[in-house]
């Protein structure tokens, strides 16, 4: 795969890697007006811009970007690995078609989610271990 | 003569999930055990929706699928942390709720539990490869 450099990039390929890395971002329409080159945000402008969207593997929500430039938007990444594929499959199954018969979303999404929560589980586990050690608070006093 | 009643589902269904780590994967056809019933009819399948809205627990697909043998995600709606999160997105996937201020307000919601949500994934990250 090749990677871009920062400055080669397009406003589009520039969102898209920030997206990869904070995994979602809440912003107004208007940010993406402008990004697009437009002055307003008509039925067209937006259309484009969704299609700008999809081509950089960048999801949205509502599923249907408002036109009104005023209106707040949350985008998020396809390819992050934490909450970005998580709001991914979510959006998916949500807008999935009753007779889809597959099943591989929900058993992901599943699978996904057990991830995160055995990592927060081992947060609280060791956060409760380093209180009753002292060692929490130690590392309070260093980081004060 | 009055019809008898069907079995809901259990009170206890949230407690379970939460125990569960707030969400379950189950194929249809567990719901469909817990109220008895055999086949998953457009009428249960209703009704099987209507319980679980009232107990707060919310599924993936929206819709259930009429086959026993396929699986859904649910989730206890309220539960802070990622429980929350797929309530709110799945609301905005489906475009609801129709009011434009309040669909901003969902969005800032999301953005704001999301950004708390990832905090917490990285910090445990973190202490996992230390």
């Amino acid at each position: 795969m090749v990677v871009k450099r920062w400055e080669d990039m397009d406003e589009w390929e520039s969102l898209a890697h920030g997206l990869r890395f904070a995994g979602h971002q809440a912003m107004d329409v208007e940010h993406l007006v402008r990004l697009f080159g437009a002055q307003k945000a008509g039925a067209r402008v937006i259309e484009n811009i969704e299609y700008k969207l999809a081509q950089h593997n960048i999801g949205h929500l509502p599923t249907k970007l408002p036109t009104d430039s005023t209106r707040r938007v949350l985008l998020y990444s396809k390819e992050h690995i934490g909450i970005g594929h998580v709001l991914s499959l979510v959006h998916d199954l949500a807008l999935q078609d009753p007779a889809d018969e597959r099943n591989a979303t929900v058993r992901q999404l599943d699978s996904h989610l057990k991830m995160l929560t055995s990592l927060s589980l081992h947060a609280r586990r060791r956060a409760l271990a380093a209180e009753k050690t002292g060692y929490g608070d130690l590392e309070k006093e260093t980081t004060a | 003569m009055t019809p008898t009643a069907r079995p809901s589902l259990p009170k206890n269904l949230p407690g379970l999930i939460e125990v569960s780590g707030g969400a379950v994967e189950w194929p249809v056809a567990t719901l469909l055990g817990f109220v008895g019933a055999k086949a998953a009819g457009v009428q249960i399948l209703k009704s099987l929706e209507q319980d679980l809205a009232a107990l707060g627990i919310g599924h993936l697909p929206v819709r259930l699928p009429n086959a026993g043998k396929r699986r859904v995600l649910l989730y206890v709606q309220d539960r802070p942390g990622i429980g929350s999160v797929m309530h709110l997105t799945r609301q905005l996937a489906t475009n609801q709720p129709t009011d434009d201020a309040e669909t901003d307000e969902v969005v800032s919601r999301l953005a704001t539990l999301l950004s708390a949500q990832q905090k917490a994934i990285e910090k445990a990250a973190r202490e996992e490869r230390a």
